[in-house]
């Protein structure tokens, strides 16, 4: 018990904090309610996404339940999630997959 | 009856009395369901329309969900009342709209219906809701009609786009 200590604690949410090794993602789940136009719509004057991509990423949310919508720092992913908030999407901010 | 159409490069909203007062109702009603989240300390709010208009941001890390929540919550609750405000205000006199008042039209609608769904149990795709009882039904009327209605502008809006890009090609 005597290693166990606040140093190896503060190493590990460092580490789980950091975006050196890889990107946070915003993260766009299916839901019921938003019509399939909308979330295109806000793909597009979100994000700024062409309508061809706008509309590949509202058919990943639709069809596969989900769709990594921006990746990146994570002040900047966070941002993008409550912006999607704003418009009512069910968005999540996460560390992506190793 | 509730309409949006474009006029020049802008969209001009016309509403009759009897859906313009149907509408200021709802709009009331969501804004004194956003003053429960207000007075709600507890992260996890235990009416679920509110946990769906504010999910939770970082669901795999609590401890980082719970510091960006405590950054960025009072902002998003201000934001949906804002939304809510403009859409009563332009309600209270139609005519044309800014692209402020579009966004809040957009993004309102999306939270009413998101709260109609939520009592009426539609939780997955497919799912019709209750409709056991003339509320319900009523309800369940009010969320196909504000669907239908932020289809309309959502056709407006892209009309207006696909004739800016129409503009911009040579002739």
């Amino acid at each position: 018990m005597a290693f166990s200590g606040p140093e190896l604690d503060e190493d590990v949410r460092v580490e789980s904090r950091s975006s050196l090794d890889r990107p946070w993602r915003t993260i766009v789940w299916n839901d019921p309610v938003n019509l399939m136009q909308y979330v295109t719509h806000v793909f597009r004057s979100y994000f700024g996404y062409p309508q061809a991509e706008a509309e590949r990423l509202m058919l990943l949310v639709h069809h596969e339940g989900r769709a990594v919508v921006a990746t990146g720092p994570r002040e900047e992913v966070e941002r993008h999630t409550e912006a999607m908030h704003e418009y009512g999407l069910w968005a999540t901010a996460d560390k992506g997959e190793a | 009856m509730i309409r949006f159409d474009l006029v020049g490069a802008r969209v001009r909203l016309a509403a009759d009395p009897e859906d313009r007062d149907a509408l200021l109702r709802l709009g009331e009603q969501f804004t004194a369901l956003l003053a429960e989240r207000d007075r709600s300390a507890d992260s996890s709010p235990p009416d679920p329309a509110l946990a769906r208009l504010f999910p939770d941001p970082v669901p795999d890390d609590p401890a980082e969900s719970a510091e960006v929540r405590a950054l960025t919550l009072p902002a998003l609750v201000d934001h949906k009342r804002a939304n809510a405000q403009r859409v009563a205000a332009s309600l209270t006199s139609p005519g044309v709209l800014d692209e402020r008042d579009e966004l809040a039209w957009l993004q309102w609608l999306t939270d009413v219906r998101i709260v109609l769904a939520s009592r009426l149990g539609i939780v997955v795709d497919g799912d019709e809701g209750a409709s056991a009882t003339d509320a319900q039904r009523a309800m369940q009327w009010t969320y196909h009609a504000l669907g239908s209605l932020q289809g309309d502008l959502l056709d407006v809006l892209d009309e207006r786009i696909a004739a800016r890009s129409g503009d911009e090609e040579p002739s």
